[in-house]
């Protein structure tokens, strides 16, 4: 098998990690694992083990429990970003998402929590800044 | 705050600084705490960013307890946060990457790459500014990163990269960080580029495969836009695209080094065109294989053929 074999059955293993299951991902990273000795030439091997390692490593991860505050102002913040429509209606709905995860992040208030919470309203503010303004001007140019 | 920017021009090794040296506050009932705005000025938030950072210089020195100091720590991290955004290469501002910003690939990467580089030089940026002699202790207490749903994906994207190209993940974030919203994909492709490609692909078509390279990253953490931080698998998955964005970008890398590999004689004489008058534009000569990337490829002909695979060989 040459490296652009087994990079294709990486890269099809990534593509579907979203309709598997752990174990069944665990099952595929074994799989994948188990044809890095079969890569030719040798000297390609490095390259396809560090990719099964790094997949391997994603799998481990662990994750802390956020509060229900939290995602509840996560979902807030999908719904603005991902808001179809006009200029004028996206921005509305960014603000709108903006004062509700600000009110979320108040039912946790005199927490750290709090503040992450808040966090999510600055990628909001700057999409609202995206859209509002004209492409014109750049004071560096 | 103008000390602060200088700092974070230094320690991230950026171009310049795109701020305006201007600096507003926002309404005290904005939930945004603080705003790099398109004009490259700043906003902060009254109360949860200038006036927590008023109180901690009025009361240098004083101790404080872990509360206090979180506050204090976080309106420390949104200030570098936000300086982080105006990070510019020369001939570039922050306002220049804004209309990318508005695509969700560039908005995933510009967020997790500028709040990991903050985390990166958050301790740092203190001690160079010698707040630990302000606020006592502030170096000890954490603070919770923001962006969870799109740092593990630039994360791994970073660390996947850095191992290609012999740099730390951490190197590759802070190269990222320094440039626009809309060079931060060109960054990554330039070190695939540098490392795997220079020496085989001809100068002319330098442009081109980067821009493909850029390409092939996007569509991955395009697709994380719409994920929870809140859910385990969606954090995971970030994870996971970070993964792809690289591998789509290694595929396009080897496309590019096996189809030119066998093509060094056409290299050859396409190097030896570079400068004749005018530049290779025959029927030999690959036709354009992507977009010209503007500040690169202003006075290059686009001159390098699609890689068989982009044939659909």
């Amino acid at each position: 098998m040459d490296y652009r074999t087994f990079d294709a059955e990486y890269a099809q293993v990534l593509a579907a990690a979203r309709s598997m299951d752990s174990a069944t991902l665990a099952g595929e990273v074994e799989r994948l694992r188990a044809l890095v000795p079969l890569v030719e030439p040798q000297s390609d091997q490095s390259q396809a083990e560090l990719l099964v390692s790094q997949l391997s490593e994603v799998l481990d991860m662990e994750q802390p429990p956020i509060s229900d505050a939290m995602a509840a102002a996560v979902r807030a913040h999908r719904r603005a970003r991902n808001a179809q429509g006009s200029s004028t209606e996206r921005i509305t709905a960014l603000r709108a998402a903006i004062d509700e995860i600000g009110q979320l992040a108040d039912t946790v208030s005199g927490t750290t929590e709090h503040h992450q919470i808040l966090a999510l309203t600055e990628s909001l503010g700057l999409q609202i800044e995206a859209l509002e303004s004209s492409p014109a001007s750049n004071p560096d140019r | 705050m103008a000390e602060q920017a200088q700092v974070a021009v230094r320690i991230t090794g950026a171009d310049h600084t795109s701020w305006n040296r201007v600096w507003d506050v926002l309404e005290a009932d904005d939930r945004r705490w603080g705003l790099a705005c398109r004009d490259n000025s700043l906003r902060y938030h009254p109360e949860h960013i200038v006036e927590s950072l008023r109180t901690m210089f009025d009361r240098a020195g004083e101790r404080h307890g872990d509360w206090t100091l979180q506050r204090f720590k976080e309106a420390i991290r949104v200030v570098l946060h936000e300086n982080i955004h105006l990070l510019a290469a020369r001939g570039t501002s922050h306002s220049t990457g804004m209309d990318a910003y508005k695509e969700p690939a560039h908005e995933v990467v510009e967020e997790a790459t500028t709040e990991l580089a903050t985390q990166i030089l958050l301790d740092k940026y203190i001690a160079e500014l010698d707040l630990e002699r302000i606020a006592p202790g502030i170096s000890e207490v954490s603070t919770p990163p923001p962006y969870g749903e799109y740092r593990p994906a630039v994360e791994r994207f970073a660390n996947a990269v850095g191992a290609r190209v012999e740099l730390s993940g951490d190197k590759v974030i802070l190269l990222m960080a320094v440039v626009n919203a809309e060079d931060k994909f060109r960054v990554a492709a330039e070190l695939l580029y540098d490392k795997t490609l220079s020496d085989v692909v001809p100068e002319q078509a330098r442009a081109g495969a980067v821009a493909e390279i850029e390409a092939a990253m996007k569509p991955a953490f395009a697709s994380i836009h719409g994920y929870d931080a809140n859910d385990p698998l969606d954090v995971k998955m970030s994870a996971m695209a970070g993964l792809q964005a690289f591998q789509q970008a290694n595929a396009k890398v080897n496309d590019l080094a096996k189809y030119w590999s066998a093509n060094q004689d056409l290299r050859r004489s396409m190097d030896a065109g570079l400068g004749a008058t005018p530049p290779l534009h025959s029927a030999q000569v690959p036709t354009p294989g992507a977009a010209p990337v503007p500040r690169r490829s202003a006075n290059q002909p686009q001159a390098h053929r699609e890689p068989p695979t982009s044939r659909g060989d």
